[in-house]
């Protein structure tokens, strides 16, 4: 191999029509021509390059199967969705009403009259002042589980 | 179909013509199947993924602003589905048999192919086989520039764009994928007179 012979890569670009990094189109046609190396190298890549199979083509039903799953995927995504919007549309407005009536997100009441109107805004309040002997009860079942397991140890 | 033609298909879909959405994939399924089949040399999984190309087409047309034809974007989004595909399959295949090093021999290599039907055209099934085997080493982007240019014969400035890509890196991955096939195809070349 001369030194101003074509390099593998050069050799593969040429194969498939592209031109070559390391020289001009022109100038590579006119070296292939000229070296009976090169030429050699070339024919045995397209050889070997020719000999490798393609996949086989695809079913020809193919195309009809997948354009019905597709259709029915599609389908069964429009038959669902005025239903999703409508559940969508009422989680959204259960959530603003969570929101309107929460005890913390209530503006200021001018008086206790409003307030004492509404049993859900009761109700929240009256949990709110049980909140700490709900704590308490919770560490009570604590200390009970925990001497349960003294006895079940000691036991 | 012209891109006149095809122009006016897409305002068909687009006004809600679901039977316009089906011309379209009757037309344009073949090739995706073909080129899906090539990229991941199994067809019921190419089958699979021509189907998700086609729902992202689906869910792509609103905004499809025709800057490049259909059947440019559906070997776009096959390309990128089958190499995040060859990606996945290589990960779960590493996991499983606990290869430590991708440099290792894929213990799958070594399995008989179960597809393999030795009572019908045996030539050319242990060829697709030993196809497949040499595919198995080349990275997922090497083989799919590989195959985007051997097999379907797009330019390689086509498959950067593609891609997504320099025309060098892909030179690059072509003369790799080159190389690495004559290399592990050599004894079946020595067979053939």
């Amino acid at each position: 191999m001369k030194p101003d012979c074509l390099n593998e890569p050069d050799l593969i670009l040429l194969h498939y029509g592209e031109a070559p990094d390391g020289t001009t189109p022109e100038a590579a046609a006119a070296h292939l021509a000229a070296c009976g190396s090169c030429r050699l190298r070339s024919t045995q890549l397209a050889a070997e390059l020719a000999r490798i199979p393609a996949a086989t083509d695809a079913d020809p039903a193919a195309a009809t199967r997948i354009a019905a799953r597709v259709s029915e995927r599609l389908d069964r995504r429009f038959r669902w969705l005025p239903l999703a919007g409508a559940a969508t549309a009422s989680a959204i407005a259960l959530a603003m009403a969570i929101v309107v009536f929460l005890p913390g997100n209530q503006s200021p009441a001018p008086s206790p009259q409003p307030l004492a109107a509404s049993p859900l805004l009761i109700a929240s309040l009256d949990l709110e002042d049980e909140m700490p002997d709900i704590d308490f009860l919770e560490d009570l079942e604590l200390i009970r589980n925990l001497e349960l397991l003294q006895q079940l140890e000691g036991g | 179909m012209d891109n006149s033609q095809e122009l006016l298909l897409l305002e068909r879909i687009r006004a809600g013509d679901q039977a316009g959405f089906e011309t379209l994939m009757r037309q344009h399924a073949p090739k995706v199947v073909g080129l899906a089949t090539r990229l991941i040399g199994d067809r019921s999984e190419a089958e699979d993924l021509a189907q998700e190309a086609f729902l992202r087409l689906h869910r792509a047309l609103p905004g499809f602003r025709g800057d490049s034809s259909i059947g440019t974007w559906l070997y776009r989004t096959t390309t990128r589905l089958a190499i995040d595909h060859l990606r996945r399959e290589r990960i779960k295949r590493n996991l499983f048999f606990f290869r430590r090093n991708e440099e290792d021999p894929d213990p799958l290599d070594t399995v008989p192919d179960p597809r393999s039907n030795p009572g019908r055209d045996l030539h050319t099934k242990q060829a697709m086989a030993r196809l497949r085997q040499a595919m198995e080493k080349l990275s997922a982007r090497q083989r799919a520039v590989f195959v985007l240019r051997h097999h379907e014969g797009l330019p390689l400035q086509e498959i950067a764009t593609l891609l997504g890509l320099e025309t060098g890196t892909v030179k690059v991955h072509l003369h790799r994928a080159v190389t690495t096939l004559r290399a592990e195809l050599a004894d079946v070349y020595e067979d053939v007179p």
